[in-house]
């Protein structure tokens, strides 16, 4: 059976328990290198975090010195001059005055020669930006308690702490993102960010839903660590989770290469570079960082520790996948590194579950 | 077997959809369009200080005064937190509308050629001597005196249609233009009470304004309730009021009443005769039969000019309509695109079950139409870039619970499940995981959309309205529709097309056909 069908089936091997360990490492290393140059590089804040005005016009043919001579002339020559989207030129520059916003306006214009009117200008005070960190901040830890409580009540604390736990993850590396791109930073971002949080949390639940079913697997039987089962669940939620995030994505896709880059929608850009880095980072969170930290909490518990000693003392390899199937350990039919192996005998999932009876008709 | 019921909610919800498309569409509800989308302007006032609401909500009321007197269809005046968002979409003079609403200091101080007062409706009966009642006669002097006014009783006009000196009739709710308020020259103005014009005035140009005022306070003297302005010392303050108060008290030509009327956004707020030729900068009294909260009103006035309060302008938008138009086109065209993509994507992996879940989107679609074009239309609620951007992420948010559900069937198929078996229950697991993720998803969007302000909402909102509809598609549609489809022996004879694996074991039905055959 091809790899492809095998995840198709729900019926891949891959041993998570290896590819976790990975997995945190690299989170590890990617948040620190975002916090790291949070600190060094910083953000690169739009005009509505620092204040200043904003003019947009639609200018075809309008070079970046061509604007920059035309606003020297009316003491702009300092200011930061953009080509955004297909045609816009962008033009910020720091707090003025009303006067001078409208002097530059009208030079905008008659250098893009077209009326007024088509000048949008946006200006900022210093203050704004920061009214809309506080409160973003403060929904975003509002979320988190919110988020433990609700995930506490519907499944448990231990699922909690880790879904909330791949979400700072998220947050962290994002924000990263943004740091070492030099992205941008704009209101839209930080919505586009926020609204992230509670869809990262989609694809845990999904995760999470699946291992609470098998956790009975463990308790029952007693044959697997809480790490194999959860390694095993994984493995069937697998195109669950890929096809999740693919269908979340491609709208996404679509916003930035066409409605951005495409058509130059600057606004469209701002969110939907920001929704990407998010759902790519909520949709490996949920496995690579969620998942680990559930098993770490949940083989502390005595319950699952005496399991797992157990199994270990006789002998049972549990850095490896569970062997398939109902009939006991069987070390010998476990998949070498979970990757492709065609040879393998094709693994039944857990229970088969015998046709039900015909009832007889009346 | 116990029947299936749940074909009812499947006619329901595709003959709600369609039936609140057609409706929008007949009665020609429209999304209302934000101004990122249709140009406009948009302000964003912060208080400098710390108020009460009570304060803010005054201060919301005068703006809305001005910003009605430009005749724009959707004005959108909120109060966020203790910010004040103004949004007027549409707006065709987009610079006198900033000016209008950022202004904090239109009041003036212009002297009194000639008054009138005006019987209103509601006043007719019981008023005798209406410019006495109205409370338009104001002493300004250093002692106390009473009221001594030179306000033409007015001859009653029966027609309410226009004032005298020809005022519309609703020019205290209109507001009068730039031209009209003429402040080098001459101009007609009205004082208002409760909307009503209760007096005209004939002024003559500005002669100073608030500009000139240090602060001012309403104080209890007596059993009166007194205004008192304390103008800035110099020729700026106090030397130009002096100016303008010795001709007044003198009843020079340019004022021959002796009045100086205070004018606030164009109405005349009092017009208090001059009693004495000079006067020193914190010892000026306003008296008139005050009651408390006209004084107050009135101190106010003095002190913050329109607003009740200092703004500063935070933010400010002018978008144009050009703009405006591309980044709309862009989103739908986005959304047209992606839409196809996860299309193209979903019925490959998911053959017919796919297709079902595409027309799920499209009814869903349907109804959040109707249900935007509603709130455009009767609430007021404008469709933004950012809420469209959310219309299009949640696109994903609606086809993930057919994901869930798909592949759990596909799960119970391969456990050995019959299909028909496994469309039920899988249902009930995989709808249990829907909801507990699509409530994540609600209860973030709604945190949201109560912790934070101005284009986050918007967003929050429509997503958080497109999960609500996602969980009434995935209930009311998802299942009867995938189970309708389970119906087709067609299908069942081609679980290719289908988009589900063959089952392990052959239905027992279908065996004994085979044999049979």
């Amino acid at each position: 059976m091809s790899w492809m069908s095998r995840l198709n089936r729900g019926q891949t091997n891959i041993n998570f328990l290896k590819w976790w360990r990975r997995g945190l490492a690299l989170s590890a290393v990617l948040v620190v290198l975002s916090i790291g140059s949070l600190f060094i590089r910083g953000l690169n804040l739009g005009i509505d975090f620092e204040g200043g005005v904003s003019w947009e016009v639609p200018a075809p043919g309008v070079s970046v010195s061509e604007a920059r001579s035309a606003l020297d002339s009316v003491g702009e020559g300092q200011a930061k001059i953009q080509v955004v989207g297909s045609d816009i030129l962008r033009v910020q520059g720091p707090e003025s005055s009303a006067e001078q916003t409208a002097k530059v306006r009208e030079e905008l214009a008659k250098l893009a020669d077209t009326d007024v009117a088509n000048v949008s200008v946006s200006t900022v005070g210093a203050s704004w930006g920061g009214d809309i960190t506080r409160s973003a901040v403060r929904a975003l830890i509002i979320f988190f308690i919110v988020m433990l409580i609700y995930l506490t009540v519907r499944l448990e604390w231990r699922m909690a702490i880790a879904a909330i736990a791949a979400v700072v993850h998220d947050v962290l590396i994002s924000v990263g993102v943004y740091s070492i791109f030099q992205f941008e930073v704009t209101p839209g971002t930080v919505i586009a960010f926020l609204t992230i949080l509670g869809y990262s949390i989609y694809d845990t639940i999904v995760v999470d839903d699946k291992i609470k079913e098998n956790e009975r697997l463990v308790g029952q039987s007693g044959r697997m660590t809480y790490g194999q089962m959860v390694s095993r669940s994984m493995n069937q939620v697998l195109l669950r989770s890929i096809n999740t995030t693919v269908v979340s994505i491609l709208p996404v896709i679509s916003l930035l290469v066409v409605g951005a880059f495409i058509m130059g929608a600057v606004t469209l850009e701002e969110f939907s570079i920001a929704l990407l880095v998010g759902l790519i980072a909520g949709a490996y969170s949920s496995v690579f960082v969620a998942a680990p930290i559930l098993v770490w909490a949940k083989e502390r518990e005595p319950r699952y520790r005496s399991i797992r000693e157990r199994l270990s003392s006789t002998g049972v390899d549990i850095t490896q996948n569970a062997p398939e199937g109902n009939e006991g350990p069987r070390v010998s039919a476990v998949v070498s590194d979970g990757e492709t192996d065609s040879a393998a005998p094709r693994p039944v999932v857990g229970t088969v579950i015998p046709p039900r009876p015909r009832k007889k008709k009346k | 077997m116990r029947r299936f019921r749940g074909y009812g909610s499947l006619v329901t919800f595709v003959a709600i959809a369609v039936a609140a498309f057609i409706f929008t569409l007949a009665i020609g509800n429209k999304p209302l369009l934000g101004l990122d989308l249709q140009g406009g302007v948009s302000v964003v006032l912060k208080p400098t200080q710390q108020v009460e609401e009570s304060t803010l909500d005054q201060a919301i009321a005068i703006i809305r005064q001005r910003v009605d007197a430009l005749g724009v269809a959707e004005p959108e005046i909120t109060r966020q937190g203790t910010n004040i968002l103004i949004q007027i979409p549409g707006v065709k003079d987009k610079d006198r509308a900033l000016d209008l609403v950022g202004q904090t200091a239109e009041l003036q101080f212009r002297p009194v050629l000639g008054g009138q007062a005006v019987e209103t409706p509601d006043s007719s009966t019981t008023t005798t001597a209406p410019a006495d009642a109205s409370g338009a006669d104001a002493t300004t002097t250093t002692t106390v005196a009473d009221s001594t006014t030179t306000t033409v009783a007015g001859e009653s006009t029966t027609t309410t249609q226009n004032l005298p000196g020809g005022l519309p009739a609703d020019v205290c709710v209109q507001g009068l233009s730039a031209e009209q308020l003429n402040p080098q020259g001459q101009a007609l103005l009205p004082q208002c009470r409760d909307k009503q014009t209760v007096a005209t005035y004939q002024v003559g140009p500005v002669a100073l304004t608030g500009a000139a005022l240090d602060t001012a306070r309403a104080t209890l003297s007596g059993t009166q309730w007194v205004v008192n302005p304390v103008f800035k010392g110099g020729e700026q303050g106090i030397g130009l009021f002096n100016a303008i108060a010795s001709q007044c008290y003198s009843k020079a030509a340019v004022c021959p009443t002796g009045q100086l009327a205070i004018v606030l956004d164009g109405r005349v707020l009092s017009a208090p005769v001059i009693q004495e030729a000079s006067f020193t900068a914190d010892q000026i009294e306003v008296t008139g039969n005050f009651k408390e909260g006209e004084a107050k009103d009135l101190a106010t006035a003095l002190r913050y000019g329109a607003l009740p309060v200092e703004f500063e302008q935070q933010q400010a938008q002018i978008v144009s309509a050009t703009l405006g138009k591309d980044a709309l086109n862009a989103g739908i065209v986005a959304g047209i695109v992606g839409v196809i993509l996860v299309g193209i994507y979903m019925i490959a992996f998911y053959r017919f079950l796919g297709v079902l879940a595409m027309i799920k989107l499209v009814f869903e679609g349907l109804l959040l139409w109707a249900v935007v074009a509603w709130l455009g239309t009767n609430n007021g609620l404008a469709l933004t870039l950012a809420g469209i951007t959310g219309i299009i992420v949640s696109i994903g948010v609606s086809l993930d619970s057919n994901v869930v559900y798909y592949e759990h069937m596909k799960e119970d198929v391969l456990k050995g499940r019959t299909v028909r078996s496994a469309t039920d229950k899988s249902f009930t697991t995989a709808f249990s995981t829907i909801v507990k993720a699509d409530v994540a998803s609600l209860l973030g969007a709604v945190l949201l959309w109560w912790l934070t302000v101005g284009p986050v909402r918007g967003f929050a909102f429509y997503l958080a309205l497109s999960t609500i509809l996602d969980l009434i598609g995935a209930w009311a549609y998802m299942r009867p529709a995938v189970r309708l489809a389970t119906r087709s022996r067609w299908l069942m004879r081609h679980p290719r097309i289908l988009g589900l694996p063959e089952q392990l074991e052959t239905d027992q039905k279908e065996r004994v056909k085979e044999v049979v055959s």
